[in-house]
């Protein structure tokens, strides 16, 4: 995106003194010494000045062009990656007016804003039910990337749901993600025959570490379990009821994979510890999980994958662990609980 | 030798026929699961739950008392108490009097085809005014409601659930009293409705010992344990029990069901 102008500029002011024989033979690789005089961002209205010079910052340290293009699209990606201008376009001129340094660049970005308010409407199927979803999305709600998004959806099964999420980069780092999020939700589980039923609030951080993603989180979750039928089984039956779950959890996460669904190469490794009832709540337990994936190209588009996740729990109060905070067979994102106490349907 | 031997097979042969006989249809153990009774329970439910014992006491069935916390969220009707036989859950005083029948255990067979639905009769009355008097009286006067009910309702639970679920369960008790029509009723007019059932009861028992003829029915288990429900469950005032206390031939009729079925119980009761 960087136009050919500035480059021209640029090559053109370097060989200013030069002989034009000379000039061809110069190979030019972008490690001529520059300043960058100034950056300007055409195109807000709604974002704040701080944010965007935030984003910015890291221009105004490259010492050579070649820094300086590679730190254009940096911070291009970055204002991308907030989510909240449409597009964005990066132009570099050689710096003119009063004060211009001799080997001075101007950097100017486009950007377009996008819409503040949407909304969306789509059906899903799965979960044993199809539903519709119905969303509103408020994007840049304080002018500092901050997004509000409120999800509504409705089930053939006459579940209802809903999400409302609350979004924000701490510290105009777009990279420290504070999370805010109420919902209800409500899965059956057909092949044990009961139903969850979970309203609560979750507050999360994640911001990097020097090994990969860390991420602290503290839910809070009201859950009524049900029986779907009259002929669950008796075990599952005297799980019914409320309950309440106040957990800290800390999740550590390693990815280096290209891709998060069907990834090529790379490989996942994930930590997670939760810290039941210590803050409140019935329900009283302590809960570790590991995760590894690795991936492997072995020729042409054949991929080598292998996945293995295990997990560990303690009930800490007297009480055995409840229905809903066990492991399950889940297919391959999931782990089944070992040395179960149930027959067939539980665990 | 041989004599003694074969006198010995046909002994134990009667033994077997007797024993079977005793275990008419009931051959696995009967559990009745209900809410805590100290901490927990509610008036309605609490009667509910005499009633269902003072059944089964009658009917000579041995059953282990489950208390749970959540006996409510188990029972397939939402409705307290249920027992458990096998693999088999019946909730709820009259499917329980049902279920009992089809297994050949039952206290009216004696009774005549116009007793019987005399009987039904009383039965549809105990329950539409006693249940109801005490869904209104627990759930909607605010003061009981306040410093009993909800409290108790709320205790298993932690914060807020023991907030929320009471909340969501006295929106429930008045959803189901305005179907009733007891909405409007104040208190004074619930207090005349309880005297009004139990004199009607009372002009039934008159000097009798049960209600029907010289044994116990399923009529005698629910007025029973609605009865001593109202007597000894405690609320804000006794007012209630002053009622109950009012009718001396039905504190009699307690008084004796009391001794004959619970006085081994008792103890066991309040464990």
């Amino acid at each position: 995106m960087i136009s050919a102008r500035a480059k021209e500029a640029v090559a053109g002011g370097r060989s200013m003194g030069d002989h034009h024989v000379h000039t061809k033979e110069t190979v030019f690789d972008g490690s001529n010494f520059v300043k960058v005089d100034k950056v300007r961002v055409q195109g807000l209205s709604k974002t704040k000045n701080d944010f965007i010079v935030h984003q910015c910052k890291e221009l105004f340290g490259a010492a050579t062009f070649k820094d300086v293009i590679l730190s254009c699209n940096d911070v291009k990606q970055k204002l991308e990656r907030a989510g909240i201008f449409r597009s964005v376009s990066v132009i570099i001129d050689t710096s003119k007016g009063p004060g211009a340094h001799k080997d001075g660049l101007d950097i100017i970005f486009n950007v377009k804003e996008g819409k503040r308010l949407s909304a969306s409407a789509h059906t899903a199927v799965g979960n044993n039910e199809g539903s519709l979803v119905l969303g509103g999305k408020l994007a840049n709600v304080f002018g500092r990337a901050e997004m509000l998004s409120l999800e509504y959806s409705r089930g053939t099964r006459q579940s209802t749901g809903y999400n409302l999420t609350f979004f924000k980069p701490v510290s105009n780092e777009l990279t420290r993600r504070l999370t805010v999020r109420g919902f209800k939700s409500s899965a059956e589980y057909l092949l044990s025959s009961f139903r969850e039923t979970g309203r609560g609030a979750v507050v999360d951080y994640m911001f990097p570490g020097p090994l990969g993603l860390q991420t602290f989180s503290w839910e809070g979750i009201w859950r009524e379990v049900d029986c779907l039928t009259r002929t669950a089984s008796f075990p599952v039956r005297e799980q019914c009821g409320h309950s309440l779950k106040s957990s800290v959890k800390h999740i550590f996460a390693r990815d280096t994979r290209d891709e998060g669904v069907y990834p090529s190469r790379g490989y996942l490794f994930k930590l997670v510890q939760e810290f039941a009832g210590y803050t409140g709540g019935d329900v009283k337990f302590v809960k570790g999980e590991a995760e590894i994936q690795l991936n492997q190209r072995l020729f042409s588009d054949i991929i080598f994958s292998c996945h293995l996740q295990g997990g560990l729990m303690k009930s800490m109060s007297g009480d055995s662990v409840r229905i809903n905070d066990r492991f399950f067979l889940g297919g391959p994102t999931d782990v089944r609980e070992k040395l179960c106490k149930y027959s067939n349907t539980l665990g | 030798m041989r004599k003694t031997y074969s006198k010995m097979l046909q002994q134990s042969f009667i033994d077997f026929c007797l024993r079977n006989l005793q275990a008419t249809g009931m051959d696995e153990e009967v559990e009745l699961f209900q809410p805590f009774q100290k901490e927990q329970i509610t008036l309605p439910e609490e009667a509910q739950c005499m009633a269902v014992k003072t059944l089964l006491h009658m009917c000579n069935l041995q059953f282990a008392l489950r208390l749970r916390s959540n006996a409510e969220f188990m029972s397939p009707s939402g409705g307290v108490p249920f027992i458990k036989v096998g693999a088999q859950i019946v909730s709820e005083f009259d499917p329980i009097v049902e279920y009992l029948d089809l297994k050949g255990i039952s206290l009216s067979q004696e009774l005549s085809g116009a007793q019987r639905s005399e009987m039904k009769a009383y039965m549809a009355l105990t329950i539409n005014r006693f249940y109801n008097a005490e869904v209104f009286l627990s759930w909607y006067c605010e003061a009981i409601a306040e410093k009993i009910t909800k409290p108790r309702y709320g205790a298993p639970y932690a914060w807020p659930l023991n907030k929320i679920l009471p909340w969501y369960k006295q929106q429930e008790a008045k959803k189901y009293l305005k179907v009733q029509g007891w909405l409007e009723k104040s208190q004074d007019e619930v207090y005349e409705e309880l005297k009004m059932a139990c004199k009607a009861l009372s002009d039934k028992l008159g000097d009798q010992y049960y209600f029907f003829l010289d044994r116990p029915s399923e009529l005698d288990a629910l007025v029973f344990g609605h009865l001593y429900s109202l007597l000894t469950f405690q609320l804000i005032d006794d007012k209630m029990a002053d009622i109950v206390n009012s009718f001396p031939s039905l504190t009699r009729f307690v008084e004796r069901i009391q001794d004959t079925y619970f006085a081994g119980a008792a103890a066991e009761e309040n464990s």
